[in-house]
């Protein structure tokens, strides 16, 4: 580590320790309100067992999740027939079971090599090829979000009210990339099976969903179509990003409107006027739910992407493996050399949108 | 952290829990705030931890982990904040702090561009720098905590201070005006 090196991290750390560390009268009261009339949760495993060790955590409390989702699905009759370690389980009716599973035999959850993983090579990643029919319908109402915390994988799950589970799954790591938009539909049940299943594996207020693990865990008859498909949009969003060139966490203070007169001609006529598009995870908390995202319909995001190529914007292979994005070098002469980005994302069947890179 | 304490809180000994966050509540907090540079976040995922710290204890297997296991789950519980508001964006809102007066942070550019470099990072990134570098926990306690291997630990901690490096070298570097003198 260099002199410089270790100044920049004394300032960290001095940046870290200013600002107070008082519990506020707020949490204090409420926390010895609550805890009272809140149950603790006895453990039900023998006191004899070995403790986990501290790099085991993580697994031990997987384990433990994996196990406690069992039980809870069993128990509420949620899986007749099912059985774990097989693609598409085949749904033979039988008596709902409600006694746990014995502690010495627990079911193994699905694991990566018995789950199909077909589904990797499905999906869009950038405008949908010509073609291709949209999602239908194109509106709906969102009732489920799920997020997956991983690792190894991250994603997003959104649940409609007709059905269609919309999915993601990507890695943080550069070497792999995103599946892209995906899609697969429920019926009536298997939205209240998906629900229920939801509410009983939640954790820490965090919805945690696996969808290729769904066909084994949902029956048949929770499934229109099981087959996971390519989500094909019927419009997409861009976003205009200056970005310093050597740390893209640093982003200028160019206003909208010099963004939209740096870019193509052909392309700032496409997005200036534009609305903006609402989102809960894109620039939220200050605009009332709406992105720094402008909407475009199919044919206007095409057009936008050709203006883009014809003026010799190129693609950053990093960030496309995530989601569809052009750069031009910008030479700004008081501040270093910067990117102008534009990112695409599709619109959702709410008609909003998310971070293909952030669940 | 007394283990006894521990201990009795994990039997359902109220006044035993009382005591412990009137004990160890000011840290918890003081760690949600520095991770989600929010105070009502901060406050929030605090409360959460807290109730869901006296709702797991008896399964805690080793008392002596208590301090570990409790920045676990706030760690868990900051995730479930930042999910639950999805405002990691570009549309910073900058946190004022209390600042001490042997400040060693020349400027209020420093802050800024510390603050925003901080709020683009994932809170498994912050989790890991606060950890690290405001409790001064080793990367292998930093690991323990997070239930991530070591290695993990330290390539989050490399890559956000990195960052953060690079947030500082920009605040810097002289202005156009500066330049031009």
């Amino acid at each position: 580590m260099t002199r410089a090196d270790l100044d920049r991290t004394r300032i960290v750390r001095a940046w870290l320790a200013a600002g107070s560390e008082e519990l506020s009268p707020r949490v204090l009261d409420n926390v010895l309100r609550e805890f009272p009339v809140t149950n603790q949760d006895r453990p039900h495993w023998a006191p004899a067992w070995p403790q986990f060790s501290s790099f085991a955590v993580g697994a031990g409390v997987g384990a433990a999740m994996a196990v406690a989702l069992v039980v809870a699905m069993i128990g509420a009759g949620l899986l007749p027939g099912f059985r774990f370690g097989g693609t598409g389980a085949t749904a033979t009716p039988t008596p709902a079971v409600r006694s746990p599973i014995p502690r010495s035999t627990p079911a193994p959850s699905p694991t990566p090599d018995t789950i199909d993983r077909s589904y990797r090579d499905v999906g869009i990643i950038g405008l949908a090829p010509l073609g291709l029919t949209p999602s239908d319908p194109t509106e709906t109402e969102l009732i489920e979000t799920f997020w997956r915390p991983g690792p190894p994988y991250l994603g997003a799950a959104f649940l409609y009210a007709d059905g269609r589970l919309i999915w993601n799954e990507y890695f943080p790591a550069a070497t792999s990339g995103s599946t892209g938009w995906l899609e697969q539909s429920l019926t009536d049940e298997g939205i209240e099976l998906l629900r229920t299943l939801a509410l009983r594996t939640n954790s820490d207020g965090l919805r945690l969903l696996k969808p290729e693990e769904l066909p084994d865990l949902l029956p048949a008859r929770a499934w229109v179509d099981r087959a996971v498909r390519p989500y094909v949009p019927s419009g997409y969003a861009a976003r205009l990003k200056v970005t310093e060139q050597e740390n893209p966490f640093i982003e200028s203070d160019m206003t909208p409107q010099e963004m939209l007169a740096a870019l193509p001609r052909a392309a700032g006529d496409l997005l200036r006027d534009r609305p903006f598009v609402r989102s809960d995870a894109y620039g939220a908390d200050s605009s009332g739910g709406v992105s720094d995202f402008l909407g475009l319909d199919v044919a206007d995001a095409r057009r936008l992407e050709r203006a883009l190529r014809a003026a010799g914007y190129e693609q950053d292979d990093w960030r496309n493996r995530y989601l569809l994005q052009y750069y031009t070098v910008l030479d700004r002469p008081e501040a270093g050399t910067w990117w102008l980005e534009v990112w695409f994302e599709p619109i959702l069947p709410d008609g909003t949108i998310t971070c293909s890179s952030c669940g | 952290m007394n283990t006894e304490l521990v201990m009795a809180a994990q039997r359902g000994d109220e006044e035993a829990f009382a005591t412990l966050v009137v004990i160890h509540g000011a840290r918890l907090q003081a760690v949600a705030h520095r991770i989600l540079r929010d105070a009502d976040l901060a406050e929030d995922a605090t409360q959460h931890a807290l109730l869901r710290i006296w709702k797991s204890l008896p399964k805690l297997r080793d008392p002596a982990r208590f301090e570990a296991w409790s920045y676990q789950l706030l760690v868990r519980a900051c995730h479930a904040e930042a999910r639950r508001m999805r405002h990691w964006s570009p549309g910073l809102r900058l946190v004022e702090t209390d600042r001490p007066a042997d400040d060693p942070i020349a400027g209020i550019a420093d802050r800024d561009q510390l603050e925003r470099a901080f709020r683009t990072l994932s809170v498994d990134h912050r989790a890991v720098i606060v950890l690290h570098h405001y409790l001064d926990l080793t990367l292998i306690e930093v690991g323990s905590v997070l239930g991530i291997p070591v290695g993990t630990a330290g390539s989050r901690l490399h890559y956000g201070m990195k960052a953060l490096h690079a947030a500082l070298d920009a605040a810097a570097r002289p202005t156009l005006q500066q330049a031009s003198r």
